[in-house]
Protein backbone atom coordinates (compact mmCIF):
# COMPACT_ATOMS: atom_id res chain seq x y z
CA UNK A 1 0.00 0.00 0.00
CA UNK A 2 2.36 2.69 -1.02
CA UNK A 3 0.99 4.16 -4.20
CA UNK A 4 1.36 7.86 -5.12
CA UNK A 5 -0.35 10.12 -2.68
CA UNK A 6 -2.06 12.92 -4.86
CA UNK A 7 -0.12 15.71 -4.61
CA UNK A 8 2.96 14.33 -5.41
CA UNK A 9 3.50 14.36 -9.21
CA UNK A 10 1.63 17.36 -11.07
CA UNK A 11 -2.24 17.77 -11.10
CA UNK A 12 -2.43 18.18 -14.59
CA UNK A 13 -0.91 14.73 -15.10
CA UNK A 14 -1.22 13.12 -18.41
CA UNK A 15 -4.06 10.35 -17.65
CA UNK A 16 -6.69 12.88 -17.92
CA UNK A 17 -6.15 14.31 -21.44
CA UNK A 18 -9.50 16.30 -21.56
CA UNK A 19 -8.56 18.29 -18.74
CA UNK A 20 -6.96 21.28 -19.83
CA UNK A 21 -9.26 21.01 -23.45
CA UNK A 22 -12.37 21.00 -21.40
CA UNK A 23 -11.50 23.50 -19.00
CA UNK A 24 -8.05 26.08 -19.66
CA UNK A 25 -8.16 28.47 -16.74
CA UNK A 26 -8.83 26.04 -13.35
CA UNK A 27 -10.34 28.48 -10.50
CA UNK A 28 -9.77 26.40 -7.35
CA UNK A 29 -11.97 27.78 -4.17
CA UNK A 30 -10.06 27.37 -0.86
CA UNK A 31 -12.20 25.01 2.00
CA UNK A 32 -13.14 28.23 4.34
CA UNK A 33 -11.66 27.94 7.58
CA UNK A 34 -14.57 26.83 10.20
CA UNK A 35 -15.66 29.44 12.51
CA UNK A 36 -15.78 27.42 15.56
CA UNK A 37 -12.25 26.02 16.03
CA UNK A 38 -11.00 23.95 19.00
CA UNK A 39 -9.18 26.05 21.50
CA UNK A 40 -5.73 25.01 20.35
CA UNK A 41 -4.03 25.16 23.57
CA UNK A 42 -5.56 23.43 26.21
CA UNK A 43 -6.14 19.98 24.61
CA UNK A 44 -2.31 19.80 23.98
CA UNK A 45 -2.24 20.36 27.63
CA UNK A 46 -4.14 17.44 28.48
CA UNK A 47 -2.32 14.86 26.30
CA UNK A 48 0.93 16.46 27.66
CA UNK A 49 2.03 17.76 24.43
CA UNK A 50 1.51 14.09 22.34
CA UNK A 51 -0.16 13.83 19.26
CA UNK A 52 -0.91 11.40 16.56
CA UNK A 53 0.43 12.14 12.85
CA UNK A 54 -0.99 8.72 12.46
CA UNK A 55 -4.41 9.34 12.82
CA UNK A 56 -6.19 5.42 11.22
CA UNK A 57 -8.23 3.44 13.28
CA UNK A 58 -10.06 7.08 13.96
CA UNK A 59 -13.58 4.89 13.47
CA UNK A 60 -12.65 2.64 16.05
CA UNK A 61 -15.49 2.37 18.19
CA UNK A 62 -14.90 2.50 22.27
CA UNK A 63 -17.73 1.93 24.96
CA UNK A 64 -17.29 1.92 28.72
CA UNK A 65 -16.43 -0.80 30.60
CA UNK A 66 -18.17 -1.62 33.48
CA UNK A 67 -15.27 -0.53 36.07
CA UNK A 68 -14.44 2.56 33.89
CA UNK A 69 -17.83 3.15 34.70
CA UNK A 70 -17.75 2.95 38.75
CA UNK A 71 -14.31 4.67 38.36
CA UNK A 72 -15.46 7.25 36.46
CA UNK A 73 -15.11 9.66 39.13
CA UNK A 74 -11.39 9.37 39.42
CA UNK A 75 -10.81 10.92 35.96
CA UNK A 76 -11.16 14.74 35.63
CA UNK A 77 -11.51 17.00 32.56
CA UNK A 78 -11.45 15.28 28.76
CA UNK A 79 -10.17 12.05 30.25
CA UNK A 80 -14.21 11.84 32.02
CA UNK A 81 -16.09 13.57 29.40
CA UNK A 82 -14.62 10.84 26.64
CA UNK A 83 -15.75 8.21 29.20
CA UNK A 84 -18.88 9.44 29.88
CA UNK A 85 -19.89 9.95 26.28
CA UNK A 86 -19.22 6.15 25.75
CA UNK A 87 -21.70 4.92 27.95
CA UNK A 88 -22.71 4.68 24.24
CA UNK A 89 -20.39 3.09 21.84
CA UNK A 90 -18.58 5.78 20.33
CA UNK A 91 -16.31 6.25 17.62
CA UNK A 92 -13.09 8.55 17.51
CA UNK A 93 -14.54 10.63 15.30
CA UNK A 94 -17.93 11.17 16.93
CA UNK A 95 -16.32 11.95 20.16
CA UNK A 96 -13.60 14.18 18.50
CA UNK A 97 -16.93 16.22 17.31
CA UNK A 98 -18.99 15.74 19.75
CA UNK A 99 -16.51 16.57 22.46
CA UNK A 100 -14.72 19.64 19.85
CA UNK A 101 -11.56 17.81 20.37
CA UNK A 102 -9.19 17.72 17.56
CA UNK A 103 -8.53 14.01 16.23
CA UNK A 104 -5.14 13.36 17.28
CA UNK A 105 -6.04 14.54 21.00
CA UNK A 106 -9.10 11.84 20.75
CA UNK A 107 -6.91 9.38 19.40
CA UNK A 108 -4.51 9.59 21.88
CA UNK A 109 -6.93 10.06 24.71
CA UNK A 110 -9.01 6.91 24.12
CA UNK A 111 -5.88 4.88 23.90
CA UNK A 112 -5.01 6.24 26.76
CA UNK A 113 -8.71 5.28 28.68
CA UNK A 114 -8.81 1.58 27.10
CA UNK A 115 -4.97 1.01 28.33
CA UNK A 116 -6.31 2.08 32.21
CA UNK A 117 -9.29 0.08 31.28
CA UNK A 118 -11.72 2.61 31.67
CA UNK A 119 -12.74 1.64 27.58
CA UNK A 120 -12.93 -0.78 25.32
CA UNK A 121 -12.01 -0.93 21.47
CA UNK A 122 -13.94 -2.50 18.79
CA UNK A 123 -11.13 -2.19 16.25
CA UNK A 124 -12.58 -1.57 12.31
CA UNK A 125 -12.84 -4.68 10.49
CA UNK A 126 -9.40 -5.68 8.91
CA UNK A 127 -10.29 -6.09 5.50
CA UNK A 128 -14.40 -5.82 4.72
CA UNK A 129 -13.66 -5.65 1.17
CA UNK A 130 -12.86 -9.24 0.82
CA UNK A 131 -16.15 -10.61 2.85
CA UNK A 132 -19.12 -10.81 0.60
CA UNK A 133 -21.27 -12.00 3.98
CA UNK A 134 -20.84 -8.77 5.76
CA UNK A 135 -20.98 -6.70 2.51
CA UNK A 136 -23.99 -8.67 1.89
CA UNK A 137 -25.20 -7.40 5.68
CA UNK A 138 -24.64 -3.78 4.35
CA UNK A 139 -26.74 -4.17 0.94
CA UNK A 140 -29.75 -5.32 3.11
CA UNK A 141 -29.30 -2.67 6.03
CA UNK A 142 -29.05 0.16 2.98
CA UNK A 143 -32.45 -1.64 1.62
CA UNK A 144 -34.07 -1.13 4.61
CA UNK A 145 -33.46 3.29 5.34
CA UNK B 1 -4.85 2.24 35.84
CA UNK B 2 -8.41 1.00 37.30
CA UNK B 3 -8.20 -1.74 40.33
CA UNK B 4 -11.09 -3.76 38.89
CA UNK B 5 -10.25 -5.61 35.82
CA UNK B 6 -13.60 -6.23 33.81
CA UNK B 7 -12.65 -5.71 30.01
CA UNK B 8 -16.70 -6.06 29.39
CA UNK B 9 -18.65 -3.26 27.99
CA UNK B 10 -21.40 -1.75 30.04
CA UNK B 11 -23.74 -2.93 27.91
CA UNK B 12 -23.88 -5.38 24.43
CA UNK B 13 -20.03 -5.43 22.67
CA UNK B 14 -19.56 -2.20 21.15
CA UNK B 15 -20.50 -2.76 17.50
CA UNK B 16 -17.64 -2.68 14.78
CA UNK B 17 -17.12 -0.50 12.17
CA UNK B 18 -16.37 -0.51 8.29
CA UNK B 19 -16.99 2.65 6.46
CA UNK B 20 -17.01 4.28 2.78
CA UNK B 21 -15.58 7.92 1.51
CA UNK B 22 -17.56 10.25 0.23
CA UNK B 23 -15.13 12.21 -2.19
CA UNK B 24 -15.28 15.21 -4.51
CA UNK B 25 -14.79 19.05 -4.97
CA UNK B 26 -15.53 21.82 -2.72
CA UNK B 27 -18.94 22.47 -2.78
CA UNK B 28 -20.31 19.42 -4.45
CA UNK B 29 -23.06 18.81 -1.54
CA UNK B 30 -20.86 15.56 0.07
CA UNK B 31 -22.18 16.82 3.20
CA UNK B 32 -25.82 16.82 1.86
CA UNK B 33 -25.06 13.43 0.59
CA UNK B 34 -24.19 12.25 4.02
CA UNK B 35 -27.18 13.53 5.86
CA UNK B 36 -29.45 11.98 3.37
CA UNK B 37 -28.81 8.24 4.54
CA UNK B 38 -27.05 8.92 7.92
CA UNK B 39 -28.88 7.78 11.44
CA UNK B 40 -27.19 11.05 12.97
CA UNK B 41 -27.01 14.49 11.84
CA UNK B 42 -23.77 15.21 10.14
CA UNK B 43 -20.97 15.98 11.98
CA UNK B 44 -16.95 17.54 11.45
CA UNK B 45 -14.40 16.55 13.04
CA UNK B 46 -10.76 18.72 12.58
CA UNK B 47 -7.51 17.50 12.72
CA UNK B 48 -4.48 19.69 13.07
CA UNK B 49 -1.84 18.33 10.70
CA UNK B 50 2.05 19.54 10.97
CA UNK B 51 2.91 19.21 7.31
CA UNK B 52 6.20 19.84 5.14
CA UNK B 53 5.47 23.46 3.54
CA UNK B 54 7.74 25.45 1.03
CA UNK B 55 11.07 23.65 -0.13
CA UNK B 56 9.73 20.26 -1.66
CA UNK B 57 9.57 21.72 -5.24
CA UNK B 58 12.96 23.94 -4.79
CA UNK B 59 15.08 21.45 -2.62
CA UNK B 60 17.82 24.01 -2.19
CA UNK B 61 15.37 26.39 0.13
CA UNK B 62 14.71 25.63 4.35
CA UNK B 63 11.82 23.50 4.49
CA UNK B 64 9.48 24.83 6.68
CA UNK B 65 6.68 22.82 8.79
CA UNK B 66 3.22 24.25 8.58
CA UNK B 67 -0.43 23.33 10.41
CA UNK B 68 -2.98 22.94 7.99
CA UNK B 69 -6.76 21.58 9.57
CA UNK B 70 -8.67 19.43 7.79
CA UNK B 71 -12.57 19.01 8.69
CA UNK B 72 -13.85 15.84 7.55
CA UNK B 73 -17.70 15.39 8.02
CA UNK B 74 -19.00 12.05 8.45
CA UNK B 75 -22.57 10.44 9.33
CA UNK B 76 -23.41 7.13 10.11
CA UNK B 77 -26.07 3.78 9.46
CA UNK B 78 -26.23 1.02 12.01
CA UNK B 79 -26.51 -2.26 10.17
CA UNK B 80 -27.31 -3.98 13.23
CA UNK B 81 -25.97 -4.48 16.86
CA UNK B 82 -22.80 -5.75 16.09
CA UNK B 83 -21.83 -3.75 12.67
CA UNK B 84 -21.92 0.08 12.21
CA UNK B 85 -21.40 1.55 8.84
CA UNK B 86 -19.54 5.49 9.00
CA UNK B 87 -19.57 7.77 5.95
CA UNK B 88 -16.86 9.93 5.54
CA UNK B 89 -17.39 13.08 3.32
CA UNK B 90 -13.22 14.30 2.40
CA UNK B 91 -12.46 17.42 0.49
CA UNK B 92 -10.92 16.52 -2.46
CA UNK B 93 -8.69 18.98 -2.82
CA UNK B 94 -4.48 18.56 -2.85
CA UNK B 95 -3.86 19.82 -0.21
CA UNK B 96 -5.59 17.36 1.75
CA UNK B 97 -4.25 14.47 0.49
CA UNK B 98 -1.94 13.11 3.15
CA UNK B 99 -4.99 12.90 5.23
CA UNK B 100 -6.26 10.36 2.53
CA UNK B 101 -4.17 7.23 3.57
CA UNK B 102 -5.72 6.99 6.70
CA UNK B 103 -9.04 7.75 5.47
CA UNK B 104 -8.82 4.80 2.68
CA UNK B 105 -6.97 2.20 5.10
CA UNK B 106 -9.39 -0.51 5.66
CA UNK B 107 -12.21 1.56 3.54
CA UNK B 108 -15.08 -0.15 1.97
CA UNK B 109 -14.99 1.86 -1.30
CA UNK B 110 -15.59 5.29 -2.22
CA UNK B 111 -18.24 7.19 -4.15
CA UNK B 112 -16.26 10.04 -5.66
CA UNK B 113 -19.39 13.13 -6.28
CA UNK B 114 -18.84 14.80 -9.25
CA UNK B 115 -20.10 18.41 -10.20
CA UNK B 116 -20.17 17.89 -14.00
CA UNK B 117 -19.59 22.05 -14.80
CA UNK B 118 -16.11 21.42 -12.60
CA UNK B 119 -15.27 18.09 -13.09
CA UNK B 120 -11.67 18.71 -12.49
CA UNK B 121 -11.96 19.03 -9.12
CA UNK B 122 -12.84 15.15 -8.94
CA UNK B 123 -9.91 14.47 -10.58
CA UNK B 124 -7.32 13.85 -7.31
CA UNK B 125 -9.71 11.79 -5.77
CA UNK B 126 -10.24 9.56 -8.98
CA UNK B 127 -6.27 9.41 -9.26
CA UNK B 128 -5.91 8.11 -5.84
CA UNK B 129 -8.20 5.34 -5.79
CA UNK B 130 -7.38 4.03 -9.10
CA UNK B 131 -3.82 3.98 -7.35
CA UNK B 132 -5.14 2.67 -4.20
CA UNK B 133 -7.41 -0.03 -6.15
CA UNK B 134 -10.28 0.92 -4.02
CA UNK B 135 -13.60 0.51 -5.67
CA UNK B 136 -15.16 3.58 -6.30
CA UNK B 137 -18.45 4.88 -8.31
CA UNK B 138 -18.58 8.34 -9.90
CA UNK B 139 -21.98 9.83 -8.92
CA UNK B 140 -22.76 13.11 -10.60
CA UNK B 141 -24.67 15.49 -8.71
CA UNK B 142 -27.84 16.74 -10.00
CA UNK B 143 -27.95 20.02 -9.28
CA UNK B 144 -31.72 21.68 -9.27
CA UNK B 145 -33.15 18.56 -10.15
CA UNK B 146 -31.61 18.15 -13.92
CA UNK B 147 -28.01 16.89 -15.15
CA UNK B 148 -26.62 19.80 -17.22
CA UNK B 149 -24.46 17.17 -19.39
CA UNK B 150 -24.99 13.78 -20.53
CA UNK B 151 -23.47 11.07 -18.59
CA UNK B 152 -21.16 9.71 -21.51
CA UNK B 153 -19.57 12.85 -22.27
CA UNK B 154 -18.97 12.73 -18.22
CA UNK B 155 -17.48 9.22 -18.45
CA UNK B 156 -15.42 10.19 -21.57
CA UNK B 157 -14.10 13.59 -19.68
CA UNK B 158 -12.95 11.47 -16.83
CA UNK B 159 -11.51 8.88 -18.87
CA UNK B 160 -12.45 5.77 -15.58
CA UNK B 161 -12.48 2.41 -16.82
CA UNK B 162 -15.40 0.89 -18.25
CA UNK B 163 -15.96 -1.07 -15.11
CA UNK B 164 -16.37 1.77 -13.42
CA UNK B 165 -20.08 2.65 -12.91
CA UNK B 166 -21.15 6.45 -14.20
CA UNK B 167 -24.22 7.46 -12.73
CA UNK B 168 -26.32 10.62 -12.15
CA UNK B 169 -27.67 10.84 -7.95
CA UNK B 170 -29.36 13.95 -5.71
CA UNK B 171 -27.50 14.18 -3.00
CA UNK B 172 -30.64 15.31 -1.11
CA UNK B 173 -32.66 12.62 -1.88
CA UNK B 174 -32.64 10.08 0.42
CA UNK B 175 -33.84 7.18 -2.50
CA UNK B 176 -31.11 8.39 -4.98
CA UNK B 177 -28.21 8.23 -2.44
CA UNK B 178 -29.97 4.68 -1.22
CA UNK B 179 -29.30 3.90 -4.63
CA UNK B 180 -26.13 5.35 -5.06
CA UNK B 181 -24.47 3.18 -2.16
CA UNK B 182 -26.15 -0.08 -3.73
CA UNK B 183 -24.37 0.85 -6.36
CA UNK B 184 -21.27 0.86 -4.69
CA UNK B 185 -21.61 -2.29 -2.37
CA UNK B 186 -22.47 -4.20 -5.86
CA UNK B 187 -19.55 -3.26 -6.98
CA UNK B 188 -17.74 -4.33 -3.83
CA UNK B 189 -20.06 -7.34 -3.55
CA UNK B 190 -18.89 -8.51 -7.22
CA UNK B 191 -14.91 -7.67 -6.60
CA UNK B 192 -15.11 -10.12 -3.25
CA UNK B 193 -17.37 -12.73 -4.91
CA UNK B 194 -14.49 -12.93 -7.78
CA UNK B 195 -11.57 -13.09 -5.17
CA UNK B 196 -13.82 -15.76 -2.91
CA UNK B 197 -14.10 -18.22 -6.24
CA UNK B 198 -10.45 -17.42 -7.07
CA UNK B 199 -9.38 -18.97 -4.20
Amino acid sequence: MTGPVPGEHERQSVSRPFLAALHPTTDVTPEPATSDEPDAVRPYFVTQGRVHDDLSGFETVYSLTPGGAAGLDQLSFEHRDIAALCRQPQSVVEISALLKLPLGVTTVLTRDLATQGYLTASQPVADPASDPSLIMRLINAVHAL
Amino acid sequence: MLSTHSEQPVSAPAPVPVKIIVAGGFGVGKTTLVGAVSEIPPLTTEAAMTTLGAGIDNPGEVTTKTTTTVAMDFGRITVDESLRLYIFGTPGQDRFGFMWNELTTGALGAIVLVDSRRIEDSFPALDFFENRDLPFVVAVNQFSGHLPHDLGDVRAALDVDPYVPVIATDARDRGAVKETLLVLLDVVLQRAMARAGAR
